[in-house]
């Protein structure tokens, strides 16, 4: 190449800074948002690794029960394997601060006399300060920590200090004994842990005899997968045994449709910022035609021009991804929290405190920054290169050769979505991600039918003064620039509308069926309730006291807890028992998809048999009559399924059974929640003054069935928080689409608009023209938009919905946000058209050369 | 959380606890068999410990020489209120070591455990199990020491990944005898540092042994020492020789004599058993025990004496020691414990027994009081 060349393209940035600026955004925009979810994505992966690794260090392996934890009796039959070498017992639990609304902490119980090397290690000294070695102290004194220097400082404790954490209902006081810096072996696990030896763990935080793992070192030289199929064999149907990339992938299966649907989202942002970036290299173009014209002329050959366009684009593209991934990490940290509050509400994972710019994400942002702009610039590039010089020096503006092909083009997009739908219906529905695969073909195949739409829509308009019609058939006389900007739009509102209605859609029906169910007048948890799956539970005299207070007049227990399927699918179990006045009771009913009402009931609460949520049904392909069949501490447990019920709290499936069907199967367990009736005539208001004065003491939590209604939908609205941010960053690439868009028209049509003034048009009337485009691109865009977005809405809701979570959702429409949506995009087109618009204004009559005239 | 977990236990606790609450092991403790064969919680520490030279079937010369010794180590005199299995006020240490006479093969096996169903414990009186823990990581089964009828023992160990074993019977044959006054052995007057101390100096041993692939069955001869203590060194002391013979002569002799932190002889002292079973407990001169070759341990550089000229002056007794395999030095990867504890002869076919010397290794004192 040419260093002149590279010297002329440099000038060219300097004089074209807007466009250049562009550009480079719409590259740092779409790798912004690939970089931020993928750093959230794998950053709740690490978090997870993380905090395996600090508590389980290089264990080899795992021993985990059914349910919420296992017998420890089966410590000796772990040891007892010939391979292995060693094995430890660990105690876990959540502890929620007491005084700090939200904040968590694990517990981990462990045995500081195993003879194993635990990743912390209190011993060392050098980074650990207190008198760890005081062995009695560590036994004796009642709620003995361990706490990193990091959480204690946050928390403003000091070695000897103590502080209260709530566990079930119950309120445990704990001592700083002595501060060690985990992390350091683990540098992702969270800092919010606390080591103690596991008989006071186990008598504070658990139960005589369970523990909830057994890690495992194995001989060296030996697989450990082989010693795990070894030790599942010894253990029994009980346990289960597995590998710490086992666990890991166990995480990442139950985060499998999460991360996706991120995934798919950002990948979406990637392909508007092509086309804000094709924009930008098209603008750039047609002001640069004459001086690539001239380049021609003096001998320079296509291909030479070719490779000119696509260099420069090449160092643009660069320079946008150095700027999106800072950008994008920038964005995947202010957005962390949303995330993590997500991981540990909905799936009950850690929470995400650091996060790392993985090495290879580094390597994909570059590969889709450059990508990116190499797509985007291809066809302008292509059609300059291609073209005629004297057609490139001429005055006039390029022939537009898009309105002819509009046709084709469309024809194209008709055989795509034919071939797509051929292969949908011809078996590709058998994949998981065909709903995905069909909605990334809706957002190609809406571009090739835009310019169509433009000629037969504004290139209609039938002719008629000095006005807004003539502003709209201008759209249709510039396709090659117009198809674009609309195209875009179209993409990026398709997008917006089809979340907009699948997250509003959801919301009605999450809404619908919590009225449903949530019908009780007082709900009651433990404080720690939220990351708690059956580990601890009420006391029962806290839960006879709510049972008989004065005022109540029926009460539903609930237990729950998670285990597999024997398919190995990840279900939550909740036990139900009902108590109290069988006539005043309104007990939590789960709306029926299948089975009828009094039959469920009643054999529910007589035998052993299970009420299965729809996402189970569909996933597990379960229907009324087959059997269900759950792993459990004593094997496997078979489940006549008496009816399928609607259920939104858990993609991973639901199995409600009675309290003795689940005691049966994982032997006795105290009540996590409990739901009360009143009396007719009682107040849930004062009843509930009057039970916070009867628990003081007790760390329970009490909800009005407001309350809690208010707080479901709180979770369901930060769940879907951190697709608003990918949604407003569409929108900004979208709007400088259009405002590109105006500056391209208004320089290529320098003449028309000279000679405009020539005969007598105002400034003023110019700017209308040009708002009027402005407006004209806005509303187009909208229109296809909105299309595209009811297709991409039935996409998510039928297609995606059901192969990932299989719910039903009930098609609503948010009324209120589309026209809020609409009114900003309409709004935001037009703004974007105020510049161009001015621009144009301005052209001086004096525009019009000698040539123009003849 | 490897090396130092026994030392701390043992040391670091006299700054939380120290003697107080722990019974002090005096002659005043009264007697009662079976009873005092099972564990005195009171104290801090106690074990149950078997060495012995035996002959497999169709050998003529000792062909094992073995050692089993099960550990209590105590926490802490009150028992932690809590409601769990794991809550524990001590310890089981459980040592085992086997060695093949014949290709001077040492193997040596250890247990650490909390006590607690499946893992290990001290079962009242009234149990025949006396002390037992569970067998190290790869092993199945238990070790233990056990009542066997009237007046006899049992004891058990294996390591199925080293092909250690020991499972004998243990026949007395002559009494137990009392290795002090009512029982009571001082090591230290000044400081009332001592033990409650008996032992069966001869037993019958028969039974199964391994040491490698092959189980044999044996037969020899075993002795078997009981000591309770709460404090059983001084501060001034770093380690101690301590040796066990079984004389051609019918007598049996016991030697302890402990050294201060330059390794010199401080404290010595014997029980002479005669061969109609009445002991008699001797002042040793500090000399008595005169090592006269060395061996340096390749694994932990400690250098041992394994060779010794003996004198008991008050028994006429003077003779020459020698080890049977140089190398039969115990390394307690768990515990950190590391000693030497091996088989040993009179040389000219004056008697057998085993000596056990603490204190030698980079890692001063064994870590117990």
């Amino acid at each position: 190449m040419n260093p002149r060349l590279l010297r002329a393209a440099l000038a060219h940035w300097r004089q074209a800074r807007t466009l250049t600026l562009l550009t480079v955004f719409g590259v740092a925009l779409g790798v912004a948002s690939v970089v931020c979810i993928q750093t959230l994505n794998q950053g709740a992966l690490a978090a997870f690794g993380g905090g395996m690794k600090a508590v389980s260090g290089d264990a080899d392996l795992t021993v985990l029960g059914h349910g919420p934890d296992l017998d420890e009796n089966l410590y000796p039959t772990v040891l007892a394997h010939p391979d292995v070498t060693a094995a430890w017992p660990l105690v876990r639990a959540w502890g929620r601060l007491a005084g700090h609304e939200d904040a968590y902490i694990e517990i981990v119980g462990v045995d500081v006399f195993a003879p194993v090397r635990f990743p912390v290690r209190l011993g060392d000294a050098g980074h650990a300060t207190g008198d760890v070695t005081r062995f009695a102290d560590l036994l004796h004194v009642p709620g003995w920590v361990a706490l990193t220097p990091a959480y204690a400082e946050e928390l403003g404790l000091a070695a000897g200090d103590t502080f209260t954490v709530a566990v079930a209902d119950r309120l445990v006081t704990l001592e700083v004994g002595a501060l060690v810096d985990f992390q350091r072996a683990a540098p992702l696990a969270s800092r919010k842990l606390a080591l103690m030896d596991i008989s006071q763990a186990q008598h504070l935080f658990g139960h005589r005899g369970r523990v909830q793992q057994f890690d495992v070192q194995v001989r060296p030289g030996v697989a450990p997968e082989a010693v795990a199929a070894g030790l599942q064999e010894r253990l029994g149907p009980g346990a289960q045994v597995l590998t710490p990339a086992q666990r890991e992938q166990n995480a990442a299966g139950l985060l499998a449709a999460f991360r996706l649907n991120l995934t798919a989202l950002s990948l979406i942002s990637v392909l508007v910022g092509v086309f804000l970036i094709f924009s930008a290299v098209h603008a750039s173009l047609v002001r640069r035609r004459r001086e690539f014209g001239l380049l021609r002329s003096l001998g320079a050959s296509r291909r030479q021009v070719l490779g000119l366009i696509l260099l420069e684009t090449a160092v643009l593209g660069l320079a946008g991804t150095a700027l999106g991934l800072p950008l994008g990490y920038a964005a995947a940290l202010l957005n962390m929290e949303t995330v993590s509050a997500t991981l540990t509400s909905i799936y009950l994972l850690s929470e995400i405190e650091q996060m790392h710019l993985p090495p290879l994400l580094v390597a994909v942002a570059v590969v889709v920054g450059l990508g990116g702009a190499l797509l985007g610039a291809l066809l302008p590039a292509l059609d300059i290169a291609r073209r005629d010089p004297v057609v490139l020096l001429g005055a006039a503006g390029l022939p537009e050769r898009l309105s002819r092909l509009a046709p084709r083009l469309a024809l194209v997009g008709v055989g795509v979505a034919a071939a797509v739908m051929v292969w949908y219906l011809g078996g590709g529905r058998a994949y998981k991600v065909s709903g995905f695969v069909l909605a990334f073909f809706l957002m190609v195949v809406l571009p090739l039918w835009t310019p169509l739409l433009l000629r037969e829509t504004v290139g209609r308009i039938p002719p008629g003064g000095f006005g807004w019609r003539l502003g709209l058939r201008g759209l249709a006389s510039r396709l090659q620039s117009t198809s674009f900007a609309v195209a875009a739009l179209a993409v990026t509102v398709s997008m917006l509308v089809g979340i907009t209605l699948l997250i509003g859609s959801f919301r009605a029906t999450l809404d619908t069926w919590i009225g449903q169910t949530l019908v009780a007048d007082i709900y009651v948890t433990g404080a720690s309730w939220q990351r708690d799956l059956g580990q601890t539970w009420l006391a029962d005299d806290t839960v006879d006291l709510l049972v008989e207070f004065d005022g109540v007049a029926a009460a539903d227990l609930q237990r729950r807890l998670e285990t597999r399927t024997d398919q190995g699918r990840r279900v939550r179990v909740v036990a139900f028992e009902r108590r109290g006045d069988a006539q005043r009771r309104k007990i939590s009913r789960v709306p029926l998809l299948a089975g009828d009402a009094e039959t469920v009931e009643r054999r529910l609460l007589a035998e052993s048999v299970a009420l299965i949520s729809e996402p189970l049904a569909r996933q597990a392909g379960l229907d009324v009559g087959d059997t269900l069949r759950l792993r459990g501490p004593h094997g496997t447990t078979p489940l006549a399924v008496v009816g399928i019920g609607y259920d939104y709290a858990s993609e991973n499936g639901v199995v409600f059974v009675s309290r003795a069907t689940l005691e049966g199967m994982f032997g006795p367990g105290g009540v996590a929640a409990v739901a009360l009736t009143m009396a007719p005539g009682r107040d849930p208001g004062a009843v509930m003054d009057a039970l916070r004065v009867a628990l003081d003491g007790r760390a329970v939590e009490l909800r009005s069935n407001q309350r809690l209604r208010a707080e479901v939908m709180d979770i369901f609205d930060q769940t879907f928080a951190v697709t608003r941010i990918l949604q407003a960053m569409a929108l900004v690439i979208a709007v400088c689409g259009v405002s590109l868009t105006l500056l391209i028209m208004g320089r290529e049509r320098a003449t028309e608009l000279a000679l405009y003034r020539c005969i007598g048009a105002t400034r003023g009337q110019l700017f209308r023209l040009g708002l009027s485009e402005g407006a004209g691109l806005g509303v187009l865009g909208l229109a296809l938009g909105l299309a595209g977005g009811a297709v991409l809405a039935m996409i998510l809701i039928l297609l995606i919905n059901r192969d990932w979570f299989g719910w039903t959702i009930r098609f609503a429409l948010p009324t209120a946000d589309l026209v809020w949506q609409g009114v900003w995009i309409l709004g935001g087109a037009v703004a974007a058209a105020v510049y161009p618009a001015l621009r144009a204004s301005r052209t001086p009559a004096t525009e019009l050369t000698r040539e123009d005239l003849l | 959380m490897r090396r130092w977990t026994v030392a701390l236990v043992l040391f670091g606790l006299s700054g939380a606890a120290g003697a107080s609450g722990w019974a002090v092991a005096d002659s005043n403790h009264v007697w009662e068999f079976p009873r005092d064969h099972h564990a005195h919680p009171g104290f801090r520490s106690e074990w149950w410990y078997v060495t012995g030279q035996i002959t497999a079937a169709g050998a003529a010369a000792p062909t094992h020489g073995f050692q089993v010794t099960i550990f209590r180590l105590g926490l802490t005199p009150d028992d932690p209120a809590w409601n769990s299995d794991w809550s524990v006020r001590e310890l089981v240490l459980g040592h085992a070591a086997i060695t093949d006479l014949r290709d001077g093969r040492h193997l040596f096996s250890e247990v650490l455990t909390r006590p607690g169903p499946g893992r290990g414990g001290f079962p009242a009186p009234g149990d025949s199990v006396l002390a037992w823990c569970r067998a190290p990581a790869g092993t199945d089964g238990t070790w233990s020491f056990r009542l066997r009828g009237d007046d006899g023992f049992a004891v058990t160990a294996r390591d199925r990944g080293q092909g250690l074993l020991v499972d004998l019977v243990l026949e007395p044959e002559r009494p137990r005898i009392f290795q002090g006054p009512n029982g009571y052995s001082a090591k230290d007057p000044a400081s009332g540092a001592g033990s409650l101390y008996y032992s069966y100096t001869r037993l019958r041993a028969t039974g199964l042994v391994a040491a490698g692939a092959d189980t044999v069955r044996a037969t020899g001869r075993a002795w078997l020492d009981r000591e309770i203590f709460t404090s059983q060194l001084a501060d001034r002391h770093r380690g101690w020789d301590w040796l066990s013979l079984q004389l051609a002569d019918g007598r049996d002799l016991m030697v302890f004599v402990l050294r201060d932190q330059d390794q010199r002889a401080d404290v010595a002292r014997a029980t002479l058993v005669d061969a109609d079973g009445a002991e008699r407990w001797l002042d040793l001169p500090r000399d008595a025990l005169q090592p006269r070759r060395w061996w340096t341990s390749p694994v932990t550089g400690a250098r041992y004496p394994i060779g010794w000229n003996l004198r008991v002056p008050a028994a006429g007794i003077d003779l020459e020691l020698e080890a049977l395999v140089d190398d039969q030095e115990n390394v307690g990867s768990r515990s950190g414990v590391t000693y030497w504890e091996g088989a040993v002869q009179v040389v000219g076919g004056g008697g057998s027994g085993y000596v056990e010397m603490t204190g030698y290794g980079p890692e001063g004192r064994p870590p117990l009081r």
